[in-house]
C-alpha cells in the first residue's frame, strides 16, 4: 500500500467493479488516490488455456477455489463463481441480452415483489456504452428498446431458429453475446467450439482482453491477494476497510468505498461489519433453469454461429407473470447428437431460464470464521415451480411450427451460475439496503456494486445490466 | 463391405464374443471402453486400430483412468452389451453417451455427411481446446438449411 488515505478504495476486480472504475476514472482528477482490493491473482487467459490442454502451469493453484471459499448448508444447490483478477468473467460464457423494461416494475404491472427504483429508459444509454465496451454480437430488432444498433452484427442462426424467427418476429432473435463475431482488441471471432468457459480462440469478452485501460491506469494500485473482510463503520459512514494480506491484517482508508465482491461477499463484508439494515445478507437467488431435447422428425438441425444462438422470448412476458415467473429460451448449439441411425442431428437443444423471487428463507450469514461466510437456501419458490410446470404444459404448442417426435425435459441444474439479491435496491431502507444509485442507504460514502442489488430476478442474464449500472451509478454520483 | 465379413477382419468380432465370458475384474478399462463403442455402434462400420488409438487418446486426456467407479461402470456396460438408449441407470448412459458421441465426433462421419455406409476414420481426439472450431454442426461446416 503506498498511501494512507486514498479517494476511492474499490473491492474486487470483475464487471462490477472494473466498469464502475471506468467511469469513476474518466471523471476523477489527474491526482486521484484509488486503491483496488483483490483477493485472488492474475490466471491469463493463455495459461488457462494449457490447463484445459491438461499441461501444467503455476497460475493453476493460485486462486481458491470458489467451493471452498464459503460454507454451503444445502449441498445440492450449487453456487458458481471464480474468485481471482477478473472475477467470473474468466469463465462465464458471454450471453448479454437486456432486460425488459417490464422487468423493472415487477409490483406495479404484476404485484408480485418490488419495483427496481431505477427504471429501463435510465439506464438505456448505458447499457449502450456496456454493449459499445464488450463489442457485443446482436440482431437489428429486440423485444426490448435500443436507441442504437448493436456494434457487431449476429451471428447465424441454427436451422430450428431460422423456424422459429418466422414465426415469432421480434419475439425470437438471434442471442445478443459477448462472443465476437467480428475479431476486435486481439479477440478471435467465435466458430462454436462451445467451450466458452476458457474460450480456445479468446472470442468472449473477458476483464483481461477488455482493452478498457483500467487497471493500466496510474491512477490506480492495485493489490493481489488482499482479502477484504470487514469495514469500518462510524454513524453513517465508512472510515476504513479492513484485510489479510500474506497472513496479516491490514487497514487503508478513503473518502469513498465500493464494493465489487459478488452476492455472497459483498453480504458478507457487510455483516462482519455490523451492517444493522435488515435486509443485508437475506434475498439471496438466481434463476431456475432445465434443458428441454426436442426430437425432431426429418429435420437435421445444423449452422448455428455460436454457443448459442437464439433467444426465445414467447413464454417471457404477459399478465401470467401475476401469477408465475418469465421463462427465456436458449437454443444450443452444443455438438450434441442424437444417437440414431438416420436421426444423429435430428435433435434440438433448448435451454429454458425462469426468473425467481427474492426470498428472506435463502441468505448469506457470517461464522466463527471471519473469512467465509454460509449460505442457506431452501430452494426456488412457488411461483417459479409454477411456471416451469406450465413451460412442460405450453412448449409443444410453442413450438408447434417445428416436426416435434418429442420432448424430453432434463432434471433442473443446480446452478444458473448468477448470484443475485443478497443487498437490495429500493427506494427506502425499509424495504433493501442500498438506493438507485447503488449507495448503501445508512452508511452513505459506500457503493454495492453488482447483481446482489437487483430487486428482482429477471430471467435473462445479469451480467450486461450490472455492468450497466456501475457505469450508471457512477456517472450520477462522480 | 457385408458387416459380418468386416468384423471378422478387423478382429472385432472376436473381441466382442471373448470379452464377456472372461473374468468381470480381469477386463482393463480400455478393453471394456472398445468394446462398448463396438457394441453401441454395431450398424456402423468401426476400424479396430482406429477406436483403439481413440479410446487410448480419450483415456489419456480425461480422468476415467484411474477412477475405480468408472472402470466397475465401463466393465458393466460392455458386459451387458448396454446400449446408451437401453440403459436405466442415468450415470451409465451419460457416461456411454459421451463416449459415443466424441467418439464419432472424433472420426470422419460428419465429414463424410454421416454416411453410415462408409468405414469410419478415427481423426484425432475431437477437444475443442487442442483443436478449435471443429464443431461439425456449425455454419463454419454446414449452413442452416430450410426448405
Ligand atoms: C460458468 C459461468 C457462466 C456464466 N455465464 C454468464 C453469461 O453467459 N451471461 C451472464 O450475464 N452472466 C454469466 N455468468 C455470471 C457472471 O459471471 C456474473 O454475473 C459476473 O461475473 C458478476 O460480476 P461481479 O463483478 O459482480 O462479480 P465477480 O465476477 O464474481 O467478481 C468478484 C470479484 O471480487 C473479488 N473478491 C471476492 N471477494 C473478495 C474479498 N473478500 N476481498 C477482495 N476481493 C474479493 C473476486 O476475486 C473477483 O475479482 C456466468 C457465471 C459463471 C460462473
Ligand atoms: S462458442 Fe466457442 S468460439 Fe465461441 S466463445 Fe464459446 S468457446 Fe469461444
Amino acid at each position: 500500500m503506498k498511501q494512507q488515505n486514498y479517494d476511492l478504495i474499490v473491492v474486487g476486480t470483475g464487471f462490477a467493479s472494473t466498469f464502475f472504475l471506468k467511469k469513476y476514472l474518466s471523471k476523477a482528477s489527474k491526482s486521484a488516490k484509488i486503491l483496488v482490493l483483490e483477493r485472488g491473482h492474475l490466471f491469463p487467459h493463455a495459461e488457462r488455456l494449457k490447463e484445459k490442454r491438461r499441461e501444467s502451469t503455476p497460475f493453476a493453484k493460485l486462486n481458491d477455489h470458489s467451493h471452498n471459499t464459503f460454507i454451503n448448508n444445502n449441498p445440492e444447490k450449487i453456487w458458481e463463481f471464480q474468485a481471482g483478477f477478473g472475477g467470473s468473467s474468466n469463465c462465464w460464457f458471454g450471453c448479454t441480452p437486456r432486460f425488459m423494461p417490464s422487468d423493472f416494475k415487477m409490483k406495479s404491472l404484476y404485484g408480485v415483489a418490488n419495483d427496481w427504483p431505477v427504471q429501463y429508459d435510465e439506464l438505456d444509454s448505458y447499457y449502450d456504452q456496456v454493449e459499445e465496451a464488450m463489442s457485443i454480437s446482436g440482431p437489428e430488432e429486440t423485444p426490448y428498446p435500443r436507441s442504437k444498433p448493436y456494434p457487431q452484427p449476429a451471428h447465424a442462426f441454427n436451422t430450428v431458429d431460422v423456424l422459429l424467427k418466422k414465426k415469432y418476429g421480434n419475439l425470437y432473435i438471434n442471442q445478443p453475446t459477448a462472443r465476437a463475431k467480428v475479431p476486435v482488441n486481439g479477440r478471435g471471432s467465435c466458430c462454436v467450439s462451445a467451450e466458452c468457459s476458457v474460450c480456445p480462440v479468446n472470442a468472449k469478452f473477458t476483464i483481461e482482453n477488455s482493452n478498457l485501460g483500467v487497471y493500466e491506469d496510474p491512477r490506480i494500485e492495485l493489490v493481489y491477494g488482499s482479502q477484504v473482510f470487514g469495514l469500518e463503520l462510524e454513524q453513517n459512514m465508512v472510515r476504513k476497510v479492513n484485510y489479510i494480506k500474506d497472513g496479516k491484517e491490514h487497514h487503508a482508508s478513503a473518502e469513498v468505498f465500493a464494493l465489487g465482491a459478488n452476492a455472497i461477499f459483498n453480504a458478507h463484508i457487510l455483516l462482519n461489519s455490523g451492517d444493522t439494515s435488515r435486509l443485508t445478507g437475506k434475498g439471496l437467488g438466481e434463476q431456475y433453469g432445465l434443458q428441454a431435447l426436442v426430437y425432431l422428425d426429418n429435420l437435421a438441425n445444423f449452422g448455428g454461429g455460436t454457443w448459442v444462438s437464439g433467444n426465445g422470448y414467447m413464454l417471457y412476458d404477459g399478465n401470467h407473470r401475476k401469477d408465475y415467473a418469465a421463462c427465456l429460451m436458449e437454443s444450443n448449439n452444443a455438438p450434441f447428437l442424437r444417437l440414431e441411425k438416420g436421426k444423429w442431428r435430428d435433435i434440438a437443444s433448448f435451454r429454458m431460464i425462469f426468473e425467481d423471487l427474492p426470498s428472506e428463507q435463502n441468505y448469506v450469514a457470517p461464522t466463527a470464521d471471519l473469512m467465509k461466510p454460509e449460505v442457506n437456501f431452501k430452494g426456488p419458490s412457488a411461483y417459479t415451480l409454477k411456471a416451469v410446470e406450465q413451460m412442460k404444459q405450453k412448449l409443444p404448442e410453442v413450438l408447434a411450427c417445428l416436426p416435434i417426435e418429442k420432448i424430453e425435459f432434463q432434471k433442473p441444474f443446480a446452478s444458473e451460475a448468477h448470484i443475485m439479491g443478497t443487498t437490495r435496491m429500493s427506494e427506502s431502507p425499509e424495504e433493501g439496503v442500498v438506493d438507485k444509485h447503488l449507495i448503501h442507504h445508512k452508511y452513505r460514502n459506500l457503493f454495492v456494486l453488482g447483481s446482489s442489488t437487483f430487486t428482482t430476478f429477471t430471467p435473462a442474464n445479469p451480467t450486461l445490466t450490472l455492468s450497466a449500472l456501475s457505469l450508471y451509478a457512477a456517472d450520477k454520483s462522480f | 463391405m457385408l458387416r459380418r465379413k468386416f468384423l471378422k477382419l478387423s478382429g472385432l468380432g472376436a473381441l466382442v464374443v471373448a470379452a464377456p465370458t472372461a473374468g468381470f475384474a480381469s477386463i482393463s478399462l480400455k478393453d471394456a471402453t472398445v468394446g462398448s463403442i463396438i457394441n453401441e455402434f454395431d450398424y456402423l462400420q468401426l476400424d479396430k486400430k482406429g477406436v483403439e488409438q481413440f479410446v487410448d487418446d480419450f483415456l489419456a486426456y480425461n480422468f476415467w483412468n484411474g477412477s475405480f467407479k468408472h472402470t466397475l461402470v465401463m466393465r458393466a456396460i460392455y458386459t451387458t452389451k448396454t446400449k446408451s438408449d437401453r440403459s436405466v441407470s442415468l450415470f451409465k448412459t451419460n457416461m456411454l453417451k459421451t463416449l459415443a458421441d466424441t467418439y464419432l465426433l472424433s472420426t470422419d462421419f460428419f465429414s463424410n455427411n454421416m454416411d453410415e455406409n462408409k468405414p469410419l476414420k478415427y481423426m484425432g481426439l475431437y477437444s475443442p481446446h487442442l483443436k478449435p472450431c471443429a464443431n461439425p454442426f456449425s455454419f463454419i461446416h454446414y449452413p442452416a438449411v430450410v426448405s
